[in-house]
């Protein structure tokens, strides 16, 4: 099998099938969130998909579904400023989730703390086009950001990467990476935008490369907003460095043990199951979970 | 109280997990020091699984060991998968349990490899339909007394508790009558248990045993039912 092969394998592996339990329970969960908006806040909002789903990047191990939920220009309803907008939102939801607030999305959670992968993106339009929009910020001297949803979509359906950004999209969650995922794809998309022609595996190593060796050199932008939105903390010098010692020992690992080395075995679910029992027959020093509550 | 941690420097720590958990690295946010990133769980090159941690270093339990907590919202917190609180701690082991099975004090790998990849390991099999392939002790006191009846062979915790407070003594005496309550002198009856437990388990161990026992089984010395 060649890398490519592979790689397209374990893209194959990550891929959430349309009627998969996965997506299923989102589109549910989609429903009942703008169920629950339109409740409080009626027709007036745009309630739709943004996020990895309306780009093409999902991946089975985190797989996150944003949800945009955002106000006309002259319509107070729901606050008459950002934040208040962004609290407002974040009370509707409190209804029936357990809602932790992020930078400029509310992430839902199950009255367990189980995560159910979505958030919840308020704002507010700009204008009456219905383009640019305006999110509160929760976090950082900057309270309020410029976005535009459909410019972020295409810059990365038009990206033609699409297969990289997925498979470092694995990466950074197997690597545990503090990078948010946004600037990273946008990173991807910008030190790859020479190298489209090229295979995939040739895409990531050139990727890699890039990130153990010139790492300070990259800058990103916001295609919403260039000029505005400054993403230099996203990119600051302890992230950068985490990247680049990342990538180092991911190229170490190819040439250790092939591309194997990095994304792990392709197995079916089968497989892995075998694999899971196997590996707790091995283990050498056995401790059971308990529970004292 | 036994001690099982090692207790590493920070730069120890560092070098370790980049060796051998390279998406796990050490943090100070506000001058903790927790340990963050993913913890996956791997055999023979198969991925299996990979969940979103904090290590935290300076919350230890009743060994001295880290408190570890899920903060991927990958399992629910329910008792049944061994999350207990709203905070996603993990519960990874029965401390009497790894009293036992642990001679020397553990090292931030060695904890990692063992009762935390255990956990995880046992977190997949639940996902997949296997739970807990390695097993899981009972809830709360009933773990604690599948543990005692494991180690000290009887299942009525007041016999447990006797046999411990003998246990946690210096001197023993093979003419003082046996703690199961026969009559008996320990010499003709449960010598060998107690001899058994006493070499394989030093006096603090055996001593954080009864004061576990007495504090899950607060009512052990008026119930017990003598056979
Ligand atoms: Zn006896």
């Amino acid at each position: 099998m060649t890398p490519n092969e592979y790689l397209s394998k374990i893209l194959d592996e990550q891929t959430l099938a349309e009627d998969s339990d996965e997506l299923k329970q989102l589109r549910e969960r989609r429903q009942d969130v703008e169920d629950l908006l339109r409740a409080d806040f009626g027709s007036s909002p745009t309630i739709r998909y943004g996020g990895s789903k309306s780009k093409g990047t999902m991946i089975k191990e985190a797989y996150d579904l944003d949800v945009i939920c955002y106000f006309p220009r002259d319509d107070d309803d729901a606050g008459g400023t950002l934040e208040s907008i962004f609290e407002n939102v974040k009370k509707s939801l409190a209804k029936k989730y357990i809602v932790v607030p992020k930078t400029s999305a509310i992430r839902l959670q199950g009255q367990n703390y189980q995560d159910f992968h979505v958030d919840v993106v308020p704002g507010r339009f700009v204008d009456d086009n219905k383009e640019d929009a305006f999110l509160h910020r929760t976090t950082g001297e900057k309270k309020r950001l410029k976005t535009n949803l459909d410019l972020h979509i295409e810059h990365v359906k038009d990206s033609g990467v699409v297969s990289s950004i997925r498979l470092v999209k694995l990466w950074r969650i197997r690597r545990g990476l503090s990078i948010k995922h946004f600037a990273l794809e946008l990173l991807t998309i910008e030190v790859l935008k020479g190298k489209k022609s090229k295979s995939v595996d040739a895409q990531l190593e050139y990727l890699w490369q890039k990130l153990r060796d010139e790492v300070e050199s990259i800058k990103i932008e916001d295609p919403a907003n260039p000029s505005g939105n400054d993403l230099a903390e996203l990119l600051n010098d302890a992230v950068r460095q985490e990247l680049s010692t990342a990538a180092s020992s991911t190229l170490a690992a190819i040439d250790r043990d092939g591309w194997e080395g990095v994304f792990g075995k392709l197995a079916t679910t089968s497989e892995k199951k075998a694999a899971v029992i196997e590996a707790a027959r091995a283990v050498s020093a056995p401790s059971r979970p308990w529970c004292h509550c | 109280m036994p001690n099982l941690w090692r207790g590493e420097t920070d730069d120890e720590i560092r070098a370790a997990l980049e060796v051998r958990y390279p998406s796990l690295r050490l943090a100070r946010p506000e001058n903790r020091r927790v340990i963050m990133g993913a913890f996956n769980v791997q055999h023979t090159g198969h991925f299996l699984g990979g969940f979103q941690v904090e290590v935290l270093l300076d919350v230890p339990d009743e060994l001295g060991l880290p408190t570890v907590r899920e903060v991927g919202g990958r399992i629910p917190r329910m008792p049944e998968r061994h999350i207990n609180d709203k905070f996603g701690t993990a519960c990874l082991y029965l401390p009497e349990d790894l009293a036992v099975r642990v001679r020397e004090p553990l090292g931030i790998i060695e904890f990692l490899d063992g009762p935390v990849r255990n956990f995880f390991l046992g977190q997949i099999g639940a996902e997949m339909g296997t739970p807990f392939p390695l097993g899981e002790w009972g809830h709360g006191a009933d773990g604690v007394k599948e543990m005692l009846t494991q180690l000290l062979g009887s299942d009525d915790v007041g016999t447990c508790v006797a046999f411990l407070e003998l246990l946690s003594r210096k001197v023993i005496k093979a003419h003082w009558p046996c703690p199961c309550g026969s009559g008996r002198s320990l010499r003709d009856c449960h010598d060998g248990v107690v001899r058994r437990v006493r070499q394989r388990l030093p006096l603090t161990t055996r001593r954080f045993l009864l004061e576990r026992a007495r504090k899950h089984f607060p009512e052990g010395q008026t119930t017990r039912n003598r056979p």
